[in-house]
């Protein structure tokens, strides 16, 4: 498929014959503008509306209208909006971190992982965009893009300290994120056959890869190479050693000794026959895992080739596992910082087989099985959930809608009551696709 | 044609020449991405939306080291709203119990496959396979995990090949009747 599909496209485009029409384009731009302009009038007038009713409901002595300090907003920047914390977001060119009452710190030219425990420090990766000639049976360049650089920026400063660098035949991998302790950062690796430089040959596919652990005082680093591909990983609740998936089996690499323990068979069991009935299994795949903050529940969203996927919840002290809701892709979840309950999006699909566009959000109560479920009603129709994050009070989490050209939305809600406690759409939406990267502390 | 930037910044003159150099040098190659994103009807109108939003937001884009980027991101939202589109209206279509849209099934075999993925399929396939994106950065344009996006591509691929094969192995029995059947008939 990979060798025939750019010949095909190609013949396709030349079959149907289009040539560049500038006029068009210019045309379709102005629109755009018009339109652009007036939305921005809608939303001033909007916010001016606001400000008149706000200002009436406090010469008159109404508070129930009034906004309540430490609650979300509906109006502003992010940073008024927030209930506690700081954001982190991360746009194509650029991120930045915002603070509940705080200013805007922006940075350029790094990649945001994640905050530290304390707040202090934001972990990030550099990168450089290397273009190289395309792959063996292929023309023209592509732009392949290296991360070559693991850096922690203080979060007030916008400083940075470098934890690791890397050669141009290897690169840092998403995500990276710290211990449990705040010592260590856990980020993924992986290496091309040739090295990635500029102008010269494709590097090839990688074919290492794996994880690092960095110590972020000494700055040692140790990437264990013969692991095999290791595309999921995630710390051990106690951060003393890395759990990790290879071939749908979930693997525990204890740091300490380098021995190798499995945690979960999704092919054995009991599990393997409930995902069987669920999903399927025949190429069951696992796109992302997560501890609960106990450290007694493993998370998995687990996925086959029957286009359908869904969250596991596995009782790390028993082996008893829970499914929850299935959908036709991999989706966002998140564990609380306060309890053992899980957020995630899901979705059931059609009777064709495709994706249903209505979503919901669920919140599953590992230890008593109750799940609770946000209503689309709340999250606005169509709305697709994207990334999950929890406050650090476990108080609220938010939902961020898929990117779209003209509109990211991110959504505050009340995780007692369910309620949307606010949402507001972010800056430059056609370059955001990874709007909600952390709510640190 | 005089040429002028429609968001014109009073700060400052913004570079028109550069756009429209831009816009042709880079014309056929987003078109092509299009037409493997949208398939062939709608790929014209695709590229000269997203290339029309680049130059409203020119004054951004331009200072960016590859705009194309910023172009490409552009289309595939696009692409994606299309999509996302189509379901809904196929959705209120079945629970009216009416044929959800008119539209003929793409004839040409490998248009006809790509038609059959979902939209995250389609967009990983696309950015992978055709425009040569490794798995990392993929998943940083389509905003997922890049384990997610290997799923997609390894479930695009496969599907792909099936349909093809699907239709190859039909093809070659009908080729002694003379007429080419669509895929659909193919796979019933």
């Amino acid at each position: 498929v990979r060798n025939a599909l750019r010949p095909e496209i190609d013949r396709l485009a030349e079959s149907a014959d289009k040539q560049p029409d500038m006029e068009d384009v210019e045309a379709r731009a102005r629109r755009h503008q018009s339109h652009q302009r007036l939305m921005a009038a809608v939303v001033g007038l909007t916010v001016g509306l606001g400000a008149i009713l706000v200002g009436t409901s406090v010469l008159t002595g109404d508070k129930t209208s009034g906004l309540v300090d430490g609650e979300p907003q509906t109006q502003g920047s992010i940073g008024s909006i927030i209930p506690e914390g700081q954001w982190v977001v991360q746009s194509s060119s650029d991120g930045w971190i915002e603070r509940r009452g705080g200013e805007r710190l922006s940075f350029d030219d790094l990649w945001a992982q994640a905050v530290s425990r304390t707040g202090d420090e934001m972990l990030a990766l550099s990168f450089i965009p290397v273009t190289v000639e395309g792959e063996a049976g292929t023309t023209g360049g592509v732009v392949v893009t290296r991360f070559d650089s693991m850096v922690a920026m203080n979060t007030s400063t916008g400083a940075t300290r470098v934890l690791g660098t890397l050669p141009p035949i290897a690169t840092f991998g998403e995500p990276a994120t710290w211990s449990p302790d705040g010592s260590h950062v856990l980020v993924g690796y992986g290496e091309w056959p040739r090295p990635l430089i500029e102008g010269a040959g494709h590097p090839g596919q990688i074919n290492v890869e794996s994880f690092c652990v960095i110590s972020a005082q000494s700055l040692s680093r140790s990437c264990p190479r013969d692991l095999g591909p290791v595309p999921v990983f995630a710390w051990s609740p106690d951060g003393d050693a890395v759990t990790f998936v290879r071939d749908g089996v979930v693997h525990e690499f204890d740091l300490s000794s380098g021995s190798v323990s499995t945690l979960v068979n999704l092919q054995e069991g009991a599990l393997a026959e409930a995902l069987g009935t669920s999903v399927g299994t025949s190429t069951a795949a696992i796109g992302d895992i997560a501890w609960s903050p106990s450290g007694r529940f493993l998370a998995m969203s687990v996925s086959s080739d029957q286009f359908s996927s869904v969250p596991v919840v596995v009782d790390a002290t028993d082996g008893s596992f829970r499914l929850g809701e299935s959908s036709p892709s991999n989706q966002a979840m998140a564990w609380s910082p306060a309890a053992d309950i899980l957020a995630y999006g899901s979705g059931p699909m059609n009777p064709a087989g495709q994706r249903n566009p209505e979503r919901s959000l669920y919140l599953l109560a590992a230890v008593s099985g109750d799940v609770r479920v946000v209503r689309e009603e709340e999250l606005g129709q169509g709305f697709f959930p994207s990334d999950i994050d929890w406050s650090p009070s476990g108080r609220w989490f938010a939902v961020s809608d898929v990117p779209r050209a003209h509109e990211t939305e991110i959504v505050v809600i009340d995780g007692t009551r369910l309620e949307v406690a606010s949402r507001f759409q972010l800056d430059s939406p056609a370059e955001l696709f990874n709007p909600l990267v952390d709510w640190g502390v | 044609m005089e040429m002028r930037a429609p968001n014109e910044d009073p700060s400052g003159q913004l570079d028109d020449r550069s756009f429209e150099a831009f816009y042709r040098a880079e014309f056929d190659r987003l078109f092509k991405t299009a037409v493997g994103l949208v398939g062939r009807d709608d790929a014209f109108d695709l590229a000269q939306e997203a290339f029309a939003r680049t130059w409203a937001n020119w004054d951004k884009a331009m200072k960016l080291e590859a705009p194309i980027g910023f172009t490409l991101k552009i289309a595939l939202n696009l692409a994606r709203s299309a999509a996302r589109r189509r379901m809904r209206w196929d959705g209120i279509a079945q629970l009216l119990r009416v044929q959800a849209r008119s539209v003929a099934q793409p004839e040409d075999p490998i248009e006809l496959a790509l038609s059959g993925l979902s939209s995250h399929q389609r967009r990983a396939l696309i950015l992978c396979d055709y425009l040569g994106y490794g798995s990392s950065d993929a998943a940083r344009i389509m905003g997922i995990a890049s384990s997610t996006v290997r799923v997609h591509l390894v479930r695009a691929r496969q599907q792909v090949r099936q349909r093809l094969e699907a239709e190859s192995s039909y093809d070659a029995k009908q080729e002694t009747k003379g007429n080419r059947p669509t895929m659909r008939e193919a796979q019933r």
